[in-house]
């Protein structure tokens, strides 16, 4: 797996992988471990949801959209070749990266609701969004010594698309009130892939 | 030197790693992380729907074993019908006859033959005259059902007979008439459908004279007929004395058949009780609780008699109402009528009486009555002054049909609803909520002229009540039709009922929920009309308030 991260640093022996031999998982977000988790009373560790939890100052901490995103890296194949002083590795694989959006007025209404001193609140959700990118790699390493402390590598690989996809909002609010919810719409879906897609709507919902 | 090399930077590596430290916040010790989460703090209210209920699904629907549901004039009305048992008064009047009537024989002297030397001896030709009555007693009709003053008789043949004894001769027949004089009017004759006021019979004739009507009033009691004979011998030899005897006329006077009547006329006197087969009356009673107020404004009773019979009754109808349940029963009073003779024995005479809210019908219905019993009482008017008739075939119906209009009184307090099984499980989170307030909004369009309230109560296995729970006053439909009681417009309320933590708490104890609609009448008149276009529209939102916790890491 290194190799795809340095192909300059190549094993001393051959190899060979199938399966899922090579795993990675990683995750992101703008937001610090310490806003969502929060040394409670006696000890405990609470969430930011938590009912002892500071709900006003966590969401006013927060930034208009809080991203998180993250990828997952699977390789199904990999073979890597000693041949003395060169060593030569195909690796081949399916990757997908994600990306969320969640406006602050999320958090808002899950978090504390409606204002109960007014007959409706609104919540802004039009900066959700969400967009997943999923595609192979194939690719060839080529591995050499310089001397006897130096290698340099380099690998060289072809991407190919499954598909992409987009989630969003022109506009997405809703308000709430004891008898109504009136939600507005205006967002799209756009997929690409083996067949192009291309969806968009523009809905007032009353919910009542 | 290569190796010495590399084993150096090696040790500096591995010497480098032990003094690597790391420091762990143990405040941030995931193993210690709270499953616990809440969510909408502050509240939330979120719509479940809005559903409108028309009165015709709810009132349409309900059934009557005994009676119908009917619309009339817009208005829901339930209707029983059916008939009283009059048979007893039929049969007492079928029974009556009149008693047989004895036949007579009177004998009237005529030429006095006894002194002659021979016989047959021609009567001398002269005109002799003789007169004699006759007198026919008559039997007392009256019974105790009836004191007769008068009979239309039904095909009542009297047939008088002459002949003679000791005369003779080739002309007696023309030579001997009798003229007959009814005295008093007592009876009506009738010869060939004429009315006769005297008749004449010629010596061995026989005539059947029909008896219409015999009038017995003022002691009267026997047809008395005076006979007028004349003997008028126009020659010698025309009529002979056959033997040497006083010589005799005997008249032979009788009914042929046994006496029967169309009308008997006389003052009637029967007096009887009956019961109609008692009503079940379902009318709401499986959706009514107990100790309710229903009160139908103006529910009525209307008696149908209809009858050939010519006297005047006094009737009395008993007509009551129970409630198993409760035990309460109610009695209507002074439901007293009179109910007028026929004018005539060919009229079918109708009489209706109306029993209505003057009488107390209301009343009747406020223990919420499962059971409607009908007895009654009547009794001939003997001291009324019309003559009274009973024909012989003498038919009375008594009918009656109870009309309760949905029609609602300002007293009118009553609770509908049911009682439904329920699985709470999936409500069990609700049981540890410390600060967790559930209620239901609701926001009403009421078209229906009754104030409403919903009142939900949690019941355990046993229909023991754990809690029960109201919403506001849900107020009635207005304008309402002072005139029909209908309602023209509609009332706008927006309520809540609320389960506080004290109450959630019972959940996992509830095994059953009532839901009851609580109504009372609008104020607004003296009485309301539900029609079958009535509605009311529920718009239902669930709110919660206080903040609901979930424990992800609880074991339940």
């Amino acid at each position: 797996m290194h190799t795809r991260m340095n192909p300059a640093m190549a094993p001393k022996k051959s190899c060979l992988g199938f399966g899922l031999g090579n795993i990675a998982l990683s995750l992101r977000s703008d937001m610090a471990l310490s806003d969502l988790v929060i040394p409670g009373r006696n000890g405990e560790l609470i969430t930011f949801m938590h009912p002892d939890a500071n709900k006003t100052k966590f969401l006013s901490g927060l930034g208009k959209v809080s991203d998180f995103s993250g990828s997952v890296n699977v390789e199904l194949f990999n073979l890597g070749i000693r041949l003395k002083h060169f060593y030569i590795s195909v690796h081949s694989g399916i990757y997908a990266d994600m990306g969320l959006g969640i406006p602050k007025d999320f958090f808002s209404l899950f978090m504390l609701g409606m204002d109960a001193t007014q007959a409706s609140t609104r919540f802004d959700l039009t900066a959700l969004n969400f967009e997943a990118l999923l595609y192979t790699k194939n690719g060839l390493g080529f591995t050499t010594g310089i001397g006897e402390i130096f290698n340099v590598g380099a690998n060289v690989n072809h991407l190919v698309g499954i598909g992409n996809m987009k989630l969003g909002f022109d506009e997405l609010s809703i308000r709430a009130g004891d008898q109504q919810w009136d939600v507005v719409s205006k967002g799209y879906l756009r997929y690409a892939g083996p067949q192009q897609l291309l969806f968009t709507y523009h809905l007032l919902a009353l919910a009542r | 030197m290569k190796l010495k090399r590399f084993l150096l930077i090696y040790f500096l590596v591995v010497l480098a790693g032990v003094f690597c430290f790391s420091c762990i916040d143990q405040s941030y010790d995931l193993e210690k992380l709270s499953g616990k989460i809440e969510l909408f703090g502050n509240s939330i209210s979120v719509p479940i729907g809005t559903t409108t209920i028309y009165l015709d699904s709810v009132v349409g629907n309900l059934t009557q074993d005994s009676g119908s549901l009917t619309v009339k004039d817009g208005v829901y009305v339930f209707e029983f019908a059916g008939s009283m048992d009059m048979s007893g008064l039929t049969s007492a009047l079928g029974d009556f006859s009149l008693a047989a009537v004895d036949s007579i024989m009177t004998t009237t002297p005529l030429y006095d033959a006894s002194l002659v030397l021979w016989t047959p001896y021609d009567v001398p030709p002269s005109v002799y005259n003789y007169t004699d009555n006759s007198s026919m007693t008559l039997p007392d009709f009256s019974t105790d059902l009836i004191a007769v003053d008068s009979v239309d008789l039904s095909n009542c043949i009297v047939r008088i007979i002459l002949r003679s004894e000791g005369l003779g001769g080739p002309k007696l027949k023309e030579s001997l008439n009798v003229r007959f004089i009814p005295q008093g009017a007592v009876a009506d004759y009738f010869y060939n459908g004429q009315k006769i006021d005297e008749w004449s019979l010629g010596m061995g004739d026989t005539i059947d004279l029909e008896v219409r009507r015999l009038r017995l009033a003022k002691g009267s009691n026997s047809l008395e007929i005076t006979q007028d004979v004349t003997l008028n011998i126009q020659e010698s030899g025309d009529v002979t004395a056959l033997e040497p005897i006083q010589t005799m006329m005997y008249l032979e006077m009788s009914f042929v058949n046994p006496l029967d009547y169309d009308v008997v006329y006389g003052k009637v006197n029967y007096s009887m009780s009956g019961n109609a087969e008692p009503i079940s009356f379902n009318a709401l009673g499986d959706v009514l609780n107990d100790n309710v107020v229903l009160s139908f404004y103006n529910p009525q009773i209307v008696l149908t008699t209809e009858s050939n019979l010519g006297v005047p009754i006094l009737f009395n109808l008993d007509l009551g109402t129970s409630n198993s349940v409760t035990g309460e029963s109610r009695k209507l009073n002074d439901a007293n009528f009179v109910m007028t003779p026929a004018g005539s024995p060919q009229e079918m005479h109708q009489n209706r009486f109306v029993i209505d809210k003057t009488n107390g019908t209301g009343e009747l219905f406020k223990i919420n009555p499962d059971q409607i019993t009908m007895a009654y009482n009547f009794a001939t008017d003997v001291a009324s002054a019309q003559n009274h008739f009973v024909s012989k075939n003498t038919q009375t119906t008594m009918n009656y049909s109870m009309q309760i209009p949905l029609q609602f009184g300002s007293d009118l307090n009553i609770g509908m609803g049911s009682t439904m099984e329920l699985s709470l499980d999936s409500l069990e989170f609700l049981e540890d909520q410390e600060d967790l307030t559930v209620g239901l909004n609701l926001n009403v369009k009421n078209r229906i002229p009754l104030n409403l309230k919903l009142r939900l109560t949690a019941l355990d296995a046993d229909s023991m009540a754990l809690f029960s729970v109201s919403s506001g006053d849900i107020k009635a439909a207005t304008p309402i039709d002072p005139a029909t009681g209908f309602a023209t417009g509609f009332s706008q309320t927006s309520t809540q009922i609320s389960l506080s933590p004290a109450h959630t708490s019972l959940l996992k104890r509830t095994n059953k929920m009532r839901v009851e609609f609580l109504i009372t009448a609008s104020d607004q008149n003296p009485f309301v009309s539900v029609q079958p276009s009535d509605y009311i529209e529920l718009a239902v939102g669930l709110q919660m308030e206080g903040g609901l916790v979930v424990d992800f890491k609880s074991e339940d």
